[in-house]
């Protein structure tokens, strides 16, 4: 899987400009949502959807999108990676 | 030609990342954030052979006091999925409340559902309540959850900084209370607005131009909020009040009001002017 993914990547010009938008979304979330504090969860919602509706994407979108995330070992790395370079740089 | 062999460098990065399960997993251990998110190294991990979760949030945004507030902790599974993956809170710090999502009523879960799949981050959410004059709080956090097919258990610590609230309390929401007829007495309102995280015990007296007869509901020697006798930050509330302004010409007056409520405890008060106006 590693290599038919890596072959992919290579072909198709992939790096960090390549970043699904979901996986992007989905990392950049992860490390945000810890950075502050909600008056109720309806607020945090509220939050996700914003930062939906600016990548483009619906909540259709996303969540299908985690029902790939649960499937996906592959996934669920891009998302680490990615966690890691917004996150903890 | 550049960025192929920069996708080529990256693909082959990947091959070895995946050639390193371990490795990756381990990695969780030492990963050090300058900012909120601070991993000390001092996590307890249930063995890496079996699988086990990571605590990423040792610090969580901070809370002002006498705020309440929702904070996120992140985590990830190693190795294996974590099903049934519940999360609770205690505190030693005094007049600190921890509670759940209404759904869940007694511990906290993640988001979406209650598995971490193995390398996934997903978070849970507690509701926080810190009373004024509190220090930065600590939580005392019990993960279980099943993974292999075995039920773990495993504790971690986070804290909660606690900002100190500083500027105005209360602003006033309104300039002008509306009109009243020289014949006929009305009710007139005045809003406010919190600022403070919370403000109790919120009473508004008014003082009218001569000749005003002020009535309070329930014929009381004030009046309150509409919603409640608090507000919280952010939130606007308004006063009512009865008057009678058979005394005065028609034309335009201004009405000092008082509001006095407790903060931490302690009596405050503020005085807001406004405007409004007597019909013929």
């Amino acid at each position: 899987m590693a290599i038919v993914v890596a072959f992919i990547a290579a072909a198709c010009g992939g790096g960090g400009d390549g970043v699904a938008p979901e996986v992007a979304l989905e990392a950049r979330w992860q490390c945000d949502v810890q950075r502050q504090t909600f008056d109720d969860l309806g607020a945090l919602d509220a939050e996700l959807n914003v930062r939906l509706a600016n990548s483009g994407l619906t909540r259709v979108d996303y969540d299908a999108f985690k029902e790939e995330l649960g499937a996906s070992a592959e996934l669920r790395n891009q998302v680490a990676d990615e966690y890691e370079t917004y996150c903890l740089s | 030609m550049m960025k192929k062999a920069i996708t080529v460098l990256m693909a082959a990065s990947l091959l070895a990342l995946s050639a390193m399960p371990a490795l990756a997993a381990e990695d969780t251990g030492t990963i050090t954030d300058t900012g909120t998110i601070t991993d000390t190294g001092s996590m307890v991990d249930s063995g890496a052979a079996r699988g086990g979760v990571t605590l990423r949030t040792r610090r969580t945004a901070a809370i002002v006091e006498g705020d309440t507030a929702w904070v996120a902790l992140s985590w990830t599974a190693a190795r294996a999925d974590a099903t049934d993956f519940k999360v609770v809170a205690q505190t030693r710090s005094p007049g600190v409340i921890v509670s759940y999502p209404t759904n869940t009523d007694s511990y906290s879960s993640l988001m979406d559902n209650n598995t971490l799949s193995a390398g996934e981050i997903d978070f849970t959410s507690l509701r926080v309540s810190v009373p004024y004059g509190s220090r930065n709080v600590r939580l005392s956090i019990t993960a279980t959850w099943t993974q292999s097919g075995q039920s773990q258990k495993q504790a971690f610590t986070v804290t909660i900084p606690v900002a100190r609230f500083t500027g105005n309390d209360i602003a006033q929401a309104s300039k002008y209370a509306g009109s009243v007829s020289v014949s006929d007495p009305a009710w007139l309102e005045v809003e406010w607005t919190g600022l403070a995280p919370l403000l109790s015990d919120v009473e508004i007296t008014v003082n009218g131009p001569r000749g005003a007869t002020i009535t309070y509901p329930a014929d009381r020697a004030f009046t309150s909020l509409y919603y409640n006798n608090s507000l919280e930050d952010g939130e606007t509330d308004v006063a009512r009040f009865l008057v009678d302004a058979t005394s005065l010409a028609p034309g335009s007056y201004s009405f000092k009001v008082e509001v006095s409520y407790t903060k931490a405890g302690k009596a405050s008060s503020t005085i807001g002017e406004f405007a409004f106006e007597v019909t013929g």
